[in-house]
């Protein structure tokens, strides 16, 4: 009575194990007068993220007095939902701290990431940051849809406490490259 | 003597073409991520010129007479 029990089983989970691999239809056709042959095709899409939009940030000058800030508009696309997760690394980073560098001297600056929805965000210098959604999921430029209409910001202090402000270092350009990479979250 | 003057304004603006074309090329590495799986990488070009600023401080009142 247990034997007939498994084998009917282990049939019924042959036939459902066959059935799910039949989704494949197909089929050759047969020999007439006709034939209909049929053929299955399958895409995958990956979860795909994209970053653009960005503009340079030169031509700032310091003008004694105030800080110097500025900032740059970023287009996050991602496909399938709105969520991400954002690293800004500086090129002349050094531990969680961002630097412009004039080939002989360093000054400090601070960088913020708002999302569109959440407000700015301070940044750490390539430490990973994953609070942020709203990412277009229509348009890879955002030109069509909704969201991902991001802006960087950084600012350069005049003045600080442990590193070099703008007050506290020879004439001369201070240069940076920021990379901001974005990924799925 | 038109030719001549003629051929400097060419070569004038040639030269400041290039010169253009060339300081934007040393600003150029700010750059679009492409669309991929598990990162995008874009990146900006920042820089902050800091001009020869010069102040004079500690100056005191001079007092005659007292």
């Amino acid at each position: 009575m247990e034997m007939k029990k498994l084998v009917k089983a282990l049939t019924v989970a042959g036939l459902l194990t066959f059935t799910g691999n039949s989704f494949a239809v197909t089929a050759d056709g047969t020999l007439g007068a006709t034939s209909t042959g049929t053929v299955d095709i399958e895409v995958d899409i990956s979860d795909l993220v994209r970053i653009s939009n960005l503009v340079a940030m030169t031509g700032n000058v310091y003008t004694p007095g105030s800080a110097v800030t500025d900032s740059t508009p970023a287009c996050i696309y991602r496909n399938g939902a709105s969520n991400y997760e954002i690293t800004a690394t500086s090129s002349n980073g050094a531990g969680t701290n961002f630097f412009l560098n004039s080939g002989a001297d360093t000054v400090l600056y601070d960088v913020t990431f708002d999302d569109g929805v959440g407000g700015p965000t301070d940044l750490n210098n390539a430490a990973l940051e994953s609070s942020f959604q709203d990412a277009n999921q229509t348009s890879v430029d955002c030109s069509v849809g909704a969201g991902g209409s991001a802006t960087i910001a950084v600012s350069v202090p005049e003045n600080d406490a442990t590193f070099n402000g703008l007050a506290e270092v020879p004439a001369a350009t201070y240069t940076d490259e920021l990379t901001i990479t974005v990924g799925p979250r | 003597m038109r030719v001549l003057i003629s051929k400097s304004i060419v070569c004038i603006v040639s030269l400041t073409v290039v010169i253009l074309l060339i300081g934007n090329s040393l600003n150029a590495a700010t750059t679009q991520g492409s669309l991929d799986t598990f990162a995008s990488r874009g990146t900006v070009d920042i820089n902050v010129r800091v001009g020869g600023d010069i102040r004079i401080y500690g100056l005191q009142t001079v007092r005659f007479g007292t």
